[in-house]
Order: C-alpha cells, then structure tokens, then sequence
C-alpha cells in the first residue's frame, strides 16, 4: 500500500518537475523512487498481507510480481538517464506516465474485486498509449499509438463484457465470493460462466498478445521508442501475466475441460505461430516482438496444471526473461541510439570486433533466451516443462519442437556477430553511455550468477 | 569435480593471455590435466563394480539438479580417452596461425570441462547440462575459424543436435517422475524407475534419436561430413574424437539402463541402423577425392561397427565397444592432424593434386602407415582387438548382421589404402611441394598417437582390465558368470 501511495505521489511530482524546469534531476529521482518503493516493498512484506476493503490484497504473491515490475522498471530508468533523448521536451511527462503505468500495474497485480482488476488495466493502458506514440515527429511512433489504442479498447469492452456476464452469473465482484459460488453458478447459469470466462481469458489474450489475438504486439513494439519497447516487453508482460494468473488461481473451480483445452490451444498456437514467424524478421525489434509473444506461450503452459509450485515457477520464468530482454534492449540501444529508426540485422554484423564485451553480453541474453543451459532461461523453461508433462504430454512436444525452432532466429543474431568476417562488418560502435552498461551489467551478471546458483530464486 | 574445474577456470585465465603465452599456458593445463588423470587412474580399483570416487554438492535441490560425480571403468576410459585428446589437440594447435588463437584455446579448455562434466556425471539432469555446454564451444569453434560455408553448416549441425537433446530431455523428465518415493535424477534411481514395456521403448526412442545424431548414425548423420570437412583441424578432432563418445558413452551409461523393459526388438532396428552405417558410409567414402571427407565418412562407419556392437548388449560387444571408442578417438585425431600437415604445406586436401610425397618424407609416411593401419586394424594396431571383439558380438547376435558388419574390415582397407596411395606413392605432380621436415610439435603429435597406436595394440588389456569389471555389473545387475 505504502508503494501504491508513493509511486502516485512520484507520478504527480514528476508532471510537476517537468512543468517547473527540473527536467535533470528528474530520472535521478525516479530511480530514488522507485528504490524507495522496494524498501517499502521488503518491509511491508515482513507484516504478512494487507487487505484493503477486499479491493486490493497485498500478500505474498502480490509482493512477489510488484518486486519484479519495480526492480525491472528501475533497470529501464537506469537506461533512461542518457536515453529519452527523442524527446527532451516532455521528459517529465513520460517519466510521471511511468509511474501511473507502475500503479496501475500494482492494481492488477492485488486486485482482490473485479472493479480493481478493470481499473488497473485502463490505469496502466491509458498512459501506454501515450508512451507509444511520445516520438510525435515520428510516423511509426503515431501509427502504433493508435493501432495499440484501438486494439487495447476492443480487449477493454471484452473484458467488460466478461466481468458482467460473470457478475450475472454469481452476483459478486469480489474473487473470494465468485469463487464460493461457483459451484451454483455453474450449475444455474452455465453459459453466462462459460461465455464470461472465455470473454475474460480473451482480454487477457488481447494484452499478453496470445496468438491470435496478437496481431498488435510486432508493429507496436517496432514503432514504439525502444525504451518503451523494453518497458512493454518487461513490465506490462509480468503485470499482465501475474493479473491473469491470480484470475485463473482464484477461478479454478470454474475453469472446466472446453476452458482448459482452450488455454491449451492458445498457447500452442502461440508457441509455434510467434516462433515459426519469427524466422523471416528483418527487424531486430520485431523479432524480438515475436519473441516475447512465444515466451507467454510458454509461459500459459503453466496455468494448465496449478499447484502449489505454479507461482514461484512463473515467477522465476518472469525474472529470467526480464533480466534477459532488458540486457537486450538496453544493448540495442547503445548500438542504435535513435529510438524509431530500423533496427536491421546490419546493426549486429561483426560485432564481436568492434566491442568484444557487447557481443558477448548480447550472446549470454540471446542463449538465456533460447533456453540452453547452463543459462538460468534452461531452468526457467524446465521448471515449465516439469509442471505440464504429466497431463499435456502433447503440448509439450509442441513446445520443445518450437524451441527447437526459436534457436534459429537467436542465432541468428549470434552468428552474425561472432561469424562475419572484418571487411564485411556493418555494425557500428556502440555508445560510450554508462547508465546503459551498468544496465547491461547488471542484468548480465545477475543472469550469470542465477546460472550458477538458480536455487537463490527460492520463494 | 577437479577434472572439471582446472580447464574450467583456465579457460577463463586463459582470456587474459596473449596468443603466445596462451599456447604454452593452455598446453601446460592439459599436461597438468592429465597428470591429475593419471593420478585418479593410480587410485582406481579395477576390481570393484560400482561407482568410486564420488562427490555429491547440491545446485538446484527443487529441480532435482544436483552436482553428483562418479567414476568408474566405463567413465574412466573415457575420462582417459578425453584428456590424452585435448593434450593431443592442444599440442597439434600449436603449429597453428589462427587469428585470436587465445579464443580458439579458451574454447577448446571450456569444451574439455564439459566433456569431462558429461562423462562424470551421475545426475540426469546433470548429464544434459553439461551436454549442451559442449555444444556451446564446438559451435563457436566451427564457426568463427571454419572454412567456407561455415554459417549455413553450423547452423544445421547445431539445431540438429539441439533438436536431439531436447528429446533427450523429455526422456529424463518423463523418466525423472517415473522414479520410485520422491523423485530424483540420480542414476541408481533412474535405473529403478517404474516403466511400462511401451513407455520404456518410447524413451528409448527419444534416447536413441539424441545419440545417434551425436554419433551419428544413419539416417541421422547428414549434419556430420559437412560439419567435420568446414571445420578448423581442432574442432574437427574434438568433434571426432571425443565429442562423438558422447553419444555411445549416454547409450551405454543411460539409454540401456533405463529402459531395460523395453522390447528387445527395438535393439534390432537400432542394430540395422547401426550396420546400414557402416556399409553406406564405407561405400560414400571410397569415392571421396577430398582426404578431410574420407576420413569424415570412415569415422561414420567405425562409430556404426561400434554402435552394433554395443547394441549387441553382450559383454564383448560393449567391452570391444569402449575399448574401440579409445583408438577410434586417437587414431582420429592422429588422422586428422595428418591431413592437416599436408594441408599446410600443400593448400589442398584434394587427392588428385597430390602424389609422390613419399619420397622427401621418410618419417611422415611411416608414421602415417602405422597411423593408418591402426584404423584398418591390422593385427597388433590398437584398431584390431576392439574390432574383432565388436564383430565377434555382433556375429554371434545375428549372423546375417555380422557378415554385413564384417564387411567393413575390406571397405576400410580399401578407402585407407587408397588415400595413402594417392597421396604419398605416384608420381609426383608439377606443381609439387614437399612435405620436408615435420615440425617438433609436429612430431611430438603423431609420435604420441603412435605410441598409443603400438601400445594398445599389443596390450589391449590396459583398457580393457579398467572397464571389466563395471561392464559386466553393469549387464548383469545380479552378478552371473560373463564371457571374458
């Protein structure tokens, strides 16, 4: 709660500072923020959970996710100390718009109430579309805007829609109260159940970007500023996908066989369609679009077998493929600082001559990707695995041909860094920026050491 | 664990060194690695079955990844096998121009760690770990200092391998909660897990498929004459020599043991496999005009003779198994660093472009004689007594299989022979570059190989006396009467 109240504060003051002329000292003072509000985080959870009126619960699991989406959101800060230079002019307002996207976020990830849930998802959706079109000079960064809004207010009225149906059915907002009805509910009004669960779970779809419901995700994410495009792929995903998992944890007893083939198929569409289409990208940022769409297939193969491990398995499986991502982004921005310009595989070609330590930075957050141990992505996807083979033997299958398939386009990456000879190199170096290199750094050793001792992760 | 660890964290030094100093450094590692070797060597009882020297460290308790390391016969052939070979390879390097040869070293030490991790480990999930690690380096290796090409065929041996180990990983997990009280990875309760004849074949399927793309075998080996002919000397060598032990090594520590339920009708495809192998990649290597391609596709049939035999699961055939993966990883290496010293100094591997290098080189064609014969296994070469063992198994588990099997031992003649012949005899061509003198780490190299090459093939029982007794507990579980 105390974070919540922070970070709204951190926001108002940000809009603020940047009307008043401390445009230099605000991302500093982000990062302070946001620190602050992790201290507040560890010491709040040592009092055991909060329930606030039964519209948000801060327990466990919601300590958990909200640690995440802070520690992440600090990294792409950091990265923001030199970067954001596309636009200097509104840099207090995009830095404000973050931290309402952080406490939307943190409504859907303790939402106890429908209500909160809704809320939380314009709150955080509301300020992301602005985010996405703030190059305003530039035409991708327009276009994406409005494709993102158009796309997110479609899932928006679904969601509603769903809410209602299932408001219908059980006479309750509250999750604990749907969920000791749901029993009666079932057997009284089966197809308001069936028919809300399946608007929700399409929302979700919607803003996980779950094939086929993910036709926004590549181009908002190519003409988005890459900062933002980092902060989506991260922050959004993990508030996302830790609101549809509290959804799916606390509605299990709803959840039949038609929904649970359902999720099923989702995901292995997800897996295969993202990983096979993201073969023939030529767009480093749109692949990695691709990318991240496979990763919450992976990830949705999780929800199909709850137990008590779930949690903690999709937890770990978000930190890996943040760290990862972020070391990324934050890579790609050093070689190409301007935010909405291509983003070709030429940039990569004959790196590992101009900057050795970039492209072996790069390598270790592309093999964590692809999951080969002894990268901690291997114990991410494993721990997945684990939970689905005994009852959806099938998709696993799936899921390990497409990751079989994912190696080709990370290595892609690889190879051309590691492979081209030096009169063929194209990339250029890299910026001398040092809040993208501790960036970097940071994600690269945390991924190395979570390598090494994965156990640490243990909650 | 300290097997492990010495080329582990020399890898890492090793980065910091110059190309000159690496070379002498990375050298002087695999000296000390093998020393140490030795010494494990000098404490192994040969006599006791089971598992010796074991150490136990938790890594990742919730998933059942644990540190667990054992040796015994059948590892510590292996073990021997991998650190006389990266001497070998190390040792072969160091006549080498390579750019950033620091890189190549810290590579090639990296690569030795894993080797060692994948014939250490007695944890599952372990043993797959340290598996793809080996591919990490190789991978590299191939690609940034192989020939032409290089991109496309690294890129195809790479998901073709990645491809096979997943399907190994499903095996272990499937295997994993199969496993009686809580669920574990190390091996002695693999071995015990409760499976059904039909999920027994279906792992060992997903077993199979995964060796024998590393071995490979056919149908799976497409990746592999490419692969071996782009690659630098030294990847090729580790690929060949040590690399591909890996695939028979996981069949006989991992594939039989645990799916022992299955229907012995599966060994037969499997033997079929193993036979079409030796017979077409024989064939394939006859017409070969590059040396490089020969001896790629030779390897292919060896390792097929050595995958029937094993198959055969008798104790010949698994004995005459290891004891070949031994010389067929020396000999290898020895071939391969010929072809390389005739690639120095002549720029080609093409047999038409060569001919009468005999004659200014006296010690090279003795050495690459007795080298050669080693590998047609003539008697008293190290190639003979585990080839006779293999056939002999696999003669007395079908009949009809061995005669095609024995066919190999002409094939093989025949394609060596002709290398030789076209390389060393014959009239000298125009054009022609003498071999001249060998450098000393030149002849520090095949000297090493011959030494083996003579020394096994007089005394195979150095070898076999190691692995006996585990083969046979590990055959025959209840401890009954085995062939010799």
């Amino acid at each position: 709660m105390k974070t919540l109240i922070l970070l709204f504060i951190s926001g108002i003051f940000s809009l603020f500072g940047g009307i008043f002329g401390m445009r230099k000292i605000l991302p500093y003072f982000a990062v302070i923020a946001l620190a602050t509000g992790i201290s507040y985080l560890v010491y709040d959870s040592n009092y055991g959970s909060e329930n606030l009126q039964f519209m948000l619960l801060f327990d466990h699991y919601s300590y958990l996710f909200t640690g995440i989406i802070l520690g992440v959101t600090l990294l792409v800060t950091l990265m923001s100390l030199k970067g954001l230079s596309y636009n200097p002019g509104s840099l207090g307002d995009m830095i404000g718009l973050i931290f309402f996207i952080l406490c939307g976020a943190i409504c859907m990830i303790s939402y106890n109430n429908m209500v909160m849930l809704f809320l939380g998802i314009e709150i955080l959706s509301i300020p992301l579309y602005v985010l996405v079109g703030s190059n305003k000079r530039n035409l991708y960064s327009n276009e994406s805007a409005l494709k993102y809004f158009l796309m997110g207010a479609f899932a928006t009225g679904f969601l509603l829609f769903g809410i209602a149906l299932i408001y219908g059915a059980t006479r309750s907002f509250d999750l604990d109260l749907i969920r000791s009805m749901s029993e009666t509910a079932l057997n009284a009004n089966p197809v308001w159940v069936n028919m809300g669960l399946l608007f929700i779970t399409i929302a979700f779809a919607f803003k996980l970007a779950a094939v086929p419901f993910h036709y926004w995700s590549p181009d908002v994410y190519q003409g988005s500023p890459t900062l933002v495009t980092a902060f989506m792929a991260t922050v959004v995903k993990t508030a996302g996908i830790a609101a549809f998992l509290k959804f799916v944890i606390y509605l299990s007893p709803m959840l039949g066989d038609s929904w649970h083939l359902i999720l099923s198929i989702i995901s292995a569409c997800t897996m295969l369609f993202a990983n096979i289409v993201a073969l023939k990208q030529t767009d480093f940022k749109r692949m990695l679009a691709y990318s991240s769409i496979s990763h919450v297939g992976y990830i949705l193969m999780a929800f199909l077998n709850l137990n008590a491990e779930t949690v903690s398995v999709v937890g770990f499986y978000l930190i890996i493929y943040s760290l990862a991502t972020i070391g990324i982004f934050a890579a790609l921005l050093l070689l190409n600082p301007d935010h909405n310009s291509d983003n070709g595989f030429d940039l990569f070609k004959g790196l590992s001559k101009r900057s050795p330590l970039l492209a072996a930075i790069i390598s270790i957050c592309l093999l964590s990707l692809a999951g080969i141990p002894p990268f901690p992505g291997f114990f991410a996807k494993y721990a997945v695995f684990k939970q689905t083979i005994e009852n959806d033997l099938w998709l696993l299958i799936l899921a390990i041909i497409s990751s079989a398939i994912s190696i080709y386009y990370y290595f892609r990456a690889i190879t051309l860094m590691y492979f081209t000879a030096e009169e063929e190199a194209t990339s250029p170096m890299p910026d001398k920026n040092i809040a993208g290199y501790m960036v970097i750094g940071f994600s690269v050793i945390a991924i190395l050491v979570l390598s090494l001792i994965p156990g640490i992760l243990n909650f | 664990m300290i097997l492990i660890l010495i080329p582990l964290i020399a890898a890492l030094i090793n980065l910091v060194f110059k190309d000159k100093m690496s070379r002498v450094f990375a050298v002087s590692v695999s000296v000390l690695q093998l020393i140490y070797t030795g010494f494990i060597l000098s404490g192994f009882d040969k006599k006791a079955s089971g598992f010796q020297n074991s150490e136990f460290y938790e890594w990742y308790a919730q998933l059942g990844l644990n540190f667990s390391f054992a040796i015994d016969g059948i590892s510590m052939v292996l073990i021997l096998l991998t650190n006389i070979g990266g001497l070998l390879i190390l040792i072969s390097s160091l006549g080498n121009h390579y750019p950033n040869t620091a890189r190549l070293n810290s590579l090639i030490l990296l690569m030795l760690a894993a080797l060692n991790g994948v014939f250490l480990s007695t944890n599952g999930l372990l043993f797959y770990v340290f598996w793809e690690l080996a591919l990490i380096p190789i991978y590299f290796i191939v690609g940034i200092w192989g020939g032409e090409n290089r991109i496309k065929i690294t890129f195809k041996f790479f998901i073709y391998t990645f491809l096979g180990s997943l399907l190994m990983l499903i095996a272990l997990i499937f295997v994993y909660l199969n496993t009686p009280g809580a669920h574990s990875f190390e091996w002695s309760e693999m071995i015990k897990a409760n499976l059904s004849p039909g999920e027994s074949a279906l792992v060992l399927w997903s077993f199979f498929i995964a060796f024998a793309i590393k071995m490979p075998v056919f149908p799976f080996h497409t990746w592999q004459p490419d692969t071996y002919s782009v690659a630098p000397s030294q990847g090729t060598m580790l690929l060949s020599g040590i690399m591909l032990k890996m695939g028979v090594f996981g069949m006989i520590r991992w594939m039989y043991p645990i799916s022992a339920n299955a229907c012995n009708c599966n060994y037969y495809v499997f033997m079929v496999f193993a036979i079409v192998s030796i017979v077409y990649a024989a064939i394939i290597a006859i017409m070969q005009n590059d040396i490089k391609r020969v001896i790629a596709w030779s390897s292919i049939s060896h390792v097929g003779l050595i995958a029937a035999g094993v198959m055969t699961w008798k104790a010949e055939g698994v004995q005459g198994g290891i004891l070949q993966m031994f010389t067929h990883g020396i000999n290898i290496i020895g071939l391969f660093f010929i072809v390389e010293v005739i690639e120095r100094r002549l720029h080609t591997r093409d047999l038409n472009q060569m001919g009468g290098l005999a004659k200014n080189a006296r010690g090279f064609s003795v050495v690459y004689l007795i080298i050669l014969l080693g590998s047609v296994a003539v008697p008293l070469t190290n190639g003979f007594p585990g080839e006779f063992l293999l056939l002999s198994a696999t003669f007395k588990s079908n009949t009809i299989m061995g005669i095609v099997a024995g066919l190999t031992i002409i094939f093989c003649a025949v394609y060596m022979l002709r290398i030789y012949q076209f390389s060393m005899f014959g009239k000298e061509k125009e054009n022609a570059v003498v071999i001249g003198r060998l450098t000393i780490s030149e002849y520090l190299t095949l000297g090493l190989v011959v030494f083996f090459v003579i020394l096994i093939g007089i005394f195979p029982g150095l070898i076999l006396d190691i692995s006996e007794t585990s083969v046979n507990s590990l055959l025959n579980p209840a401890g009954g009467q085995v062939i010799p």
